[in-house]
Order: C-alpha cells, then structure tokens, then sequence
C-alpha cells in the first residue's frame, strides 16, 4: 500500500477516534489539560467531530416558552408571542427559550428578544418578558387526572432605550 | 490472523461508487431545501438586530470560527451595507449549494458550502439544533471525499481523475462509522435515562407544545406502547453497528432507523431533521442492504448501447 493510502486510513482513523471520543464527553473527563481539549475543540468545530449527541437524552425535561407583554405610548397592552414566516422558526426561537432557562444564558438572552421585539414592533414602549414552563405529569399522574399546565417561572421588564427595569422571581 | 484478513477484506470489499454520487446529491438537495426553509426568516435568525444580536454572538462565540460580523468588518471599508453582507453570503450559499447537488466543480462548490454554513451556523448557532450539527458534518465530508466521482456534472466531463477503489470503499465506511458512532452515543446516553426505561420519554415528548402534532393522549391509557417504542429506540441505536452491518438484519435495522426518524418527523414535528437523517442512512446503508435491487438497474440499463454510454461515463468506476 502506497504512503499516500496510508496516510488517508490514519487521517480517517485520527477525525473517527475524536468523534468517539467528543460523543463520549471527553471533555468532562478531568485530567485532561485544557489547551488540549480546546485544540481538539477547534478542530472537531470545524471538522463536524466535536459533537455531544444526547438527543432527547437522558431524559425529557419540562418545556420552557417566552411570551411578551408590550405596552405602546398610548398605554394599550398586547401579548405577543414571537412568531416567523416559516414552520421552522418555530423550532429555532424554541432553542433560544432552552438557553434563556439556563442561569447564566437567561439575562442576555430575554434581553436580545427584548431588543428584536422593539425592533419589530416601532410603537411598543415597554416589555415584560415573563418566562413560563409547561408541566407535564407522568403517564402514572396522567392517568389519576393530572394534566399538563403552564406555570410562570421569572419576567424581565425592558423600556425601550434602557436597560431592565425590573426582574422578578 | 483471520481477525486481521477480515478487516482488511471490510476495507478493501468493492463499493459502488455511486454511493458517494448518491450521497453529495442528497446532502446538497436537502441543504438547498432548508435554505428554502429558511430565507423567509433569514434576518431574524442571522441578522445583526436578529433574534439574537451579533454582539451577543461574538461575546458568547468560543469556537474560533468566522462569524457574519466578522465578514461584514472586512468589507465594511467597501461600503458594503450589512443587509448586503447577511443577503450576499445566503445567495453565495446558495449558488454553491447548486453547484454541490448537481456535481459543478464539486471540490470548490463543496469547500464553498461548508465554509458559508459553517459562517452562517455558527452566527445563528444559539438558534441551531440538531439538523445543523449534521448538515455541518455532511458538508465536511462532501469536501474532503471525492464525492463529484460518479452522478455528477464533473463525472460526464471527464474532469475528475480515477479513483482506486480502495478510497472509495474507505470513504463510505466513513461515514458509515460516523453514523454508527453516532447512534450508539445516542441509545446510551438514553439508557441512562429512567424515562427511556418506563415510556414516559416518548409520553413527555408528545405532550410538549412545541412537538405536539396529533394527540397521542391515549397513550396513557396503554403505556405498553410508549414503553415499547422506548425499548425499540434503545435497541435500533445502542446496537445500530451490530445490527446494520450483519448480513441477516441489516435490512431490518435500516427500516426500523427510518421508521424512528419518520415518527420524529410526523409526531414531534422535526421534519427537516427526520429528512436529513433519513437521507444520510439511506444512502450511507441503502446500497449496502439493497444491492441486489442496483445491480439489476445495471443490468437494465446496459440493455441499450446508447444508455451504456452515458451509465458509463456517470458511474466511470462502478462499470470497469
């Protein structure tokens, strides 16, 4: 076998060992130094072999959503719900409202959908974005005749050119 | 020493060439699909003001790769507007999307879409899911294998030069192992989970607003069936590589992958995804499990001279 096919079988060898290694969360390991796992990062960024594959996985949590209350200058009140052209924005803004969940990602990312709720609507003044989590029983709960309901989780108030104006829990 | 001969015959044994033809059309056409998708919405989701602004992005972006800001910085000085610039890349994306399905000067039209999708992804990657992470890894391989061989416009011009079989058969198993890789990452880190256990994660998923398609609410009154759909989940990916490559059920585990990504599709309303993963198994696996039904197109289409003609010069290799 020429060098040349040699080198291709490790390369492919080399990029499959990674994605192994990625979808076994390699990076969660301890003891492995960090400029390491960083190097690996960039190059399975690029390369499609830096990916976690928990699709629905371990378990499936409660469902968080986002809606907003406007208030324009006349002081008429609408609730909003963001909504795109296509059926896959749906999809997509479902994604931000999974980051918004977390701790860290929730300031920055109700403030982004503050903004491109302002920026949509020119006449809105004021925003709540009051985040809300559908709870859904069991099959077990289910059956005893539990059904799944929304429950509001925290808001963030916007005025438009300020920062927030009020968080509550 | 019949392990080492074994191995080697898995790596050596002859793969239509057409696989990989197969397999840059599907990724291309299905890229093409989701920008259709997609463009209706494309500054809310990419957009400097979008749904998430380019400053948060950047200061969130830990990957080192290029952003839509990043490109719009460079030719700003041009006078370029930023609607030119998030307007321009889709159209580029496009045109090389083109260029990729039908087979155009594949090597350049490839390293053009993977680079635009890796800009456009990751500047919308805090509104990405899963179809993009695949997109992203079908788009590499598209660069790096030598997919505009057969079914392809380079193929008919006699641009490309001939392959050994060897690369060929190495850059299916390829993908193959990627995908196998994949689905057992999957099924176990299901496993772990109590709800993949007891049924209640399919339940739970067909409960949620954002799936919810059809109303599956009789389920609870048979949790046999969430339970058994749970099982099948587990056993297809955690045993994806066992099954897919045995002679005696790979037809079997090709069907029942599919059945699973076309319930994801109907049920829960991922139909992009489902599309994507459909497509990458079966033309990953379909001419692995289904090679008797290709050989009888050849032997069909070699019926004609003049079709013999033209099935040589698109599938070069598969009829030396």
């Amino acid at each position: 076998m020429p060098l040349k096919h040699i080198i291709y079988f490790i390369l492919a060898a080399m990029h499959l060992v990674m994605v192994a290694l990625f979808a076994g969360h390699f990076a969660k390991w301890g003891n492995i130094k960090k400029p390491v796992t960083q190097a690996l990062a960039v190059v399975g960024n690029y390369t499609g072999s830096n990916n976690i594959f928990s699709f629905f996985a371990p378990a499936i949590s409660h469902q968080p959503y986002a809606i907003y209350l406007t208030k324009d200058n006349n002081g008429n009140e609408v609730v909003l719900d963001l909504k795109g052209r296509s059926p896959e924005f749906a999809n997509r803004v479902n994604n931000i409202y999974g980051y918004m969940a977390l701790p860290e990602g929730g300031p920055a990312f109700s403030t982004s959908l503050a903004q491109a709720v302002f920026n949509r609507y020119p006449d809105v003044d004021t925003i709540r974005v009051a985040m809300v989590v559908q709870q859904i029983p069991d099959m077990v709960e289910y059956r005893r005749g539990e059904r799944s309901r929304w429950r509001f989780w925290f808001h963030r108030d916007f005025a438009r050119d300020s920062t927030t104006i009020n968080n509550r829990k | 020493m019949k392990k080492c001969i074994a191995i080697k015959n898995f790596f050596s044994a002859d793969v239509p060439l057409s696989t990989l033809g197969y397999f840059r059309m599907a990724v291309g056409g299905f890229a093409l699909v989701q920008l259709a998708f997609l463009l209706p919405d494309w500054s809310w989701l990419y957009g400097q003001k979008g749904l998430v602004p380019w400053e948060v992005t950047e200061a969130l972006s830990t990957t080192y790769t290029p952003l839509l800001s990043h490109i719009y910085f460079l030719l700003e000085p041009l006078g370029v507007s930023i609607d030119f610039v998030v307007y321009g890349i889709a159209v580029l994306f496009l045109l090389s999307l083109a260029g990729l399905t039908v087979g155009y000067k594949t090597r350049l039209m490839a390293i053009m879409a993977w680079l635009l999708h890796l800009i456009i992804s990751t500047t919308g990657q805090f509104t990405a899911y899963g179809v993009e992470t695949f997109t992203r890894i079908a788009l590499f391989y598209c660069m790096v294998l030598p997919v505009g061989q057969s079914l392809s416009v380079d193929a008919l011009l006699k641009t490309c030069r001939p392959l050994p079989p060897y690369l060929v058969t190495l850059s299916v198993r390829l993908i193959q192992f990627h995908l196998c890789i994949m689905y057992v990452a999957c099924g176990m880190e299901k496993a772990i989970g109590m709800q993949w256990w007891n049924g209640d994660a399919i339940w739970m998923a067909l409960q949620q607003d954002q799936f919810k398609t059809v109303d599956m609410d009789w389920m609870a009154t048979f949790p046999f069936v969430p339970k058994l759909l749970c099982w099948t989940t587990l056993l297809v990916e955690t045993f994806y590589p066992v099954g897919i490559f045995w002679q005696r059920t790979k037809k079997l585990w090709l069907a029942a992958i599919i059945g699973m990504h076309l319930f994801i599709g109907i049920f829960l309303g991922l139909y992009l995804f489902a599309t994507l993963m459909i497509l990458l198994n079966l033309t990953a696996f379909g001419p692995h499990c289904f090679a008797g039904p290709a050989i009888l197109r050849k032997r069909i289409l070699f019926s004609s001279g003049i079709r013999r003609a033209v099935f040589t010069r698109l599938y070069r290799q598969d009829v030396v």
